[in-house]
């Protein structure tokens, strides 16, 4: 099940090498939702047992986090690539492009996918690491100078976070030899961490604090966030949404998992200090970089920083607040895939992105704008979506744990971006414009027929989240927080 | 053998902060060449001690053949091929990367002799001269300004990073896996300097020669 899980969609992808554009595009979406299926099969199967399932020899096991944080990447690919099958071009000279993105994105969905399910910590860096060269492609796609200086960047930051983190996995593997002897299970996560009150604490905090430089990059956490909105705003909109929704949960989960091991070490309290400051920096900063902002992409990109850092700072905390983390990185993956795929739509009708500029898109097309408002209002944290619970959850853990300075700052800072998002996006709806653009109209019913299914099922997050499952996520909190 | 041991290791430690004090973009690409033999050198040394020597030939082999040979020769032929400038362009200027290298080796072999004490490093002393390259490499890298510079700072971090895997470790299973994925990572940034070609066009600060 597992390894199905991992091979589907690079068997999508050698797929999509043979079929022509538009069908590769299809079979990359219809590759993405089957992936998801399957993801949330194995997450009830996992979760409602509570028993982990290994394959091939131990090197991928399915845990509670690593099959939660499957379901996150499966779901911010399936709605990418299904919202963002218009974006594309299928005949004449860009149908060859259409199906490198089906064959990339389809590759990177199995990286990712092979990250979060290892076991094995070699095997997740390598699986990061192909995961990093396939997202470099996917970011300087457009080829022009923008885009490669922008794949560059995220390229070589990611680089020395990748070699800091191989590092950091060195350093574990020193403390496993110690408690596990040479070999295999010295590198195993599960191993290591049965083995986690033997293991030199010492070394542990060195590993940590390397892990979280290094993955704090590939997260995009402050101070190390600078090729995000670079990335973001180059890459096509399907593939922000998938890097975006998806590809930054995945090093999170890497995070996670070192700083498991360092809590088994004993070392909870280092950890839990570590993530809550590294997630209050990235949220302040944001509120304080996004406002000089102006093309709208950039400014999501930052709010990216924001929720990946209150994710950061919810796994931290409490187990009750690394509940509200998880639903969190859920409802965000996939709401910030379908924003920035609506995005893109958005950017062609207007003919840009930038809020200060250009017609208003109300104006043009009103179904996507009433489309493209809800859709912001619920990546926004709107009631009654999937992020209102979830920053609720976590800011309700706050309070009650008596951190009522964070929590202060937390929630102004979301509130204050809030109102810097809300303001770009009403002038994009509603600006006033004498600029004419020659109609540029795509299929409305394309995009409605997965942003209303996307935007129920966050709803249903939101309001009426099954009490099984909501136990079943605390339970996963339970395990793994420090 | 431990004499010829520490030798390498200071002399690795040393092509770092070569490269970090070079005017001159050609010579730093020489520099990490070396340093790869050197690497591959240490490889060898440790091979015999370690529990599965051959994964360590395998490593030395890819070092020298690889980092060694196939990367230099790569960039020194996009430095003539695309004419790029061979000074290099200080974000950082070379006092100051100094300091900063200076600082950071104290600190890396202080650390390392926290964590392990005496005696008990495998590969003495390669801990600390692996994550002291560690922080040189980094501050090349983020100190230059053109990305050719850039990617000779990581290949240099990349070369203490393997040198600290053995100083931990004597080589961790997947070691060589390891290896070639950073070859990988390090193929495909050498083919975007190419793509900047094709495109004809060239990032900030990489103007055409005079």
């Amino acid at each position: 099940m597992i390894l199905v899980l991992v091979l589907l969609p690079a068997a999508c992808a050698v797929l999509c090498l043979a079929l022509p554009a538009r069908w590769a595009l299809a079979a990359h979406g219809t590759g993405a939702v089957a992936t998801l299926v399957l993801a949330a099969t194995l997450a009830r199967q996992v979760l409602s047992s509570g028993l982990a399932t290994a394959a091939a020899d131990g090197t991928f096991r399915a845990d509670g986090l690593g099959v939660t944080f499957a379901v996150v990447v499966a779901a911010a690919a399936a709605v990418a690539a299904l919202s963002g099958m218009g974006s594309f071009e299928t005949q004449g000279e860009a149908a060859p492009l259409a199906r490198r993105y089906a064959v990339l994105a389809s590759a990177l969905l199995s990286a990712l996918l092979a990250t979060v399910l290892a076991d094995n910590l070699g095997v997740m860096w390598i699986s990061m690491e192909l995961a990093a060269v396939l997202g470099a492609f996917l970011v300087g796609f457009r080829r022009d100078r923008g885009a490669l200086e922008a794949a560059f960047k995220y390229m070589i930051l990611g680089s020395a976070g990748l070699v800091l983190g191989l590092l950091a996995m060195s350093f574990v593997y020193k403390a496993g030899i110690q408690a596990l002897g040479h070999g295999d299970s010295a590198l195993s996560f599960q191993a290591l961490k049965k083995a986690g009150p033997s293991l030199a604490p010492g070394t542990l905090r060195i590993a940590l604090a390397l892990a979280a430089a290094g993955y704090g990059v590939k997260i995009g956490l402050f101070p190390l966030h600078t090729w995000k909105p670079d990335a973001y705003a180059a890459a096509p909109a399907p593939v922000a949404g998938l890097l975006a929704g998806g590809a930054v949960a995945v090093p999170l989960c890497a995070l996670l998992r070192f700083g498991a091991l360092a809590s088994a070490a004993g070392e909870g309290q280092l950890t839990s200090r570590l993530l809550v400051g590294a997630g209050v920096v990235s949220v302040l900063a944001a509120m304080i970089l996004v406002v000089r902002e102006t093309d709208l992409r950039r400014i999501l990109a930052f709010t990216s920083v924001e929720h990946m850092g209150f994710a950061a700072m919810a796994f931290g905390l409490d187990p009750m607040a690394m509940r509200g983390g998880l639903l969190h990185l859920l409802a965000n993956g996939t709401l910030k895939a379908l924003a920035f795929s609506l995005l893109g739509y958005v950017a062609r009708e207007r003919g840009t992105s930038d809020t200060q500029r250009g017609p208003g898109l109300f104006g043009r097309s009103v179904g996507l704008s009433a489309m493209f408002l809800v859709t912001m209002a619920a990546a926004l944290g709107f009631p009654p979506f999937g992020l209102f619970a979830s920053e609720l959850t976590v800011l309700r853990a706050l309070y009650a744990g008596g951190h009522v300075a964070i929590g202060l700052v937390v929630t102004l800072s979301l509130a204050a971006v809030f109102g810097v998002v809300a303001t770009g996006v009403l002038r994009v709806v509603f600006a006033r414009s004498d600029e004419s653009l020659p109609g540029a109209r795509g299929s409305l019913a394309d995009t409605a027929a997965v942003a209303v299914p996307t935007l129920a099922a966050m709803a249903w997050v939101g309001v009426a989240m099954p009490p099984g499952l909501w136990n079943q996520l605390l339970a996963v909190a339970r395990e793994f927080a420090p | 053998m431990d004499r010829l041991l520490s030798h390498a290791l200071i002399l690795l430690v040393a092509i770092a902060i070569y490269v970090l004090a070079s005017r001159q973009l050609v010579r730093s690409i020489r520099a990490f060449a070396v340093q790869s033999y050197v690497l591959a050198a240490v490889a060898l040394i440790a091979a015999p001690k370690s529990e599965h020597p051959h994964h360590l030939w395998l490593l030395a082999a890819l070092t020298a053949g690889v980092k060694g040979v196939a990367v230099p020769l790569a960039l020194l032929g996009a430095v003539r091929r695309l004419k790029i400038r061979h000074d290099i362009e200080f974000i950082v200027n070379i006092p100051s990367s100094l300091v900063m290298a200076a600082i950071g080796t104290l600190g890396a072999f202080q650390i390392a002799s926290r964590t392990f004490g005496t005696g008990e490093e495998q590969l003495k002393g390669a801990l600390g001269a692996g994550m002291a390259t560690i922080l040189v490499g980094l501050v090349v890298m983020l100190g230059r300004r053109k990305i050719i510079t850039q990617i000779v700072g990581l290949l240099i971090m990349e070369n203490g990073v393997i040198l600290a895997t053995l100083g931990l470790t004597l080589g961790m299973p997947l070691i060589v896996e390891i290896g070639v994925a950073l070859d990988v990572l390090v193929a495909v940034q050498i083919l975007a300097i190419f793509a900047y070609r094709i495109s004809n066009e060239l990032p900030r600060g990489e103007g055409p020669p005079p």
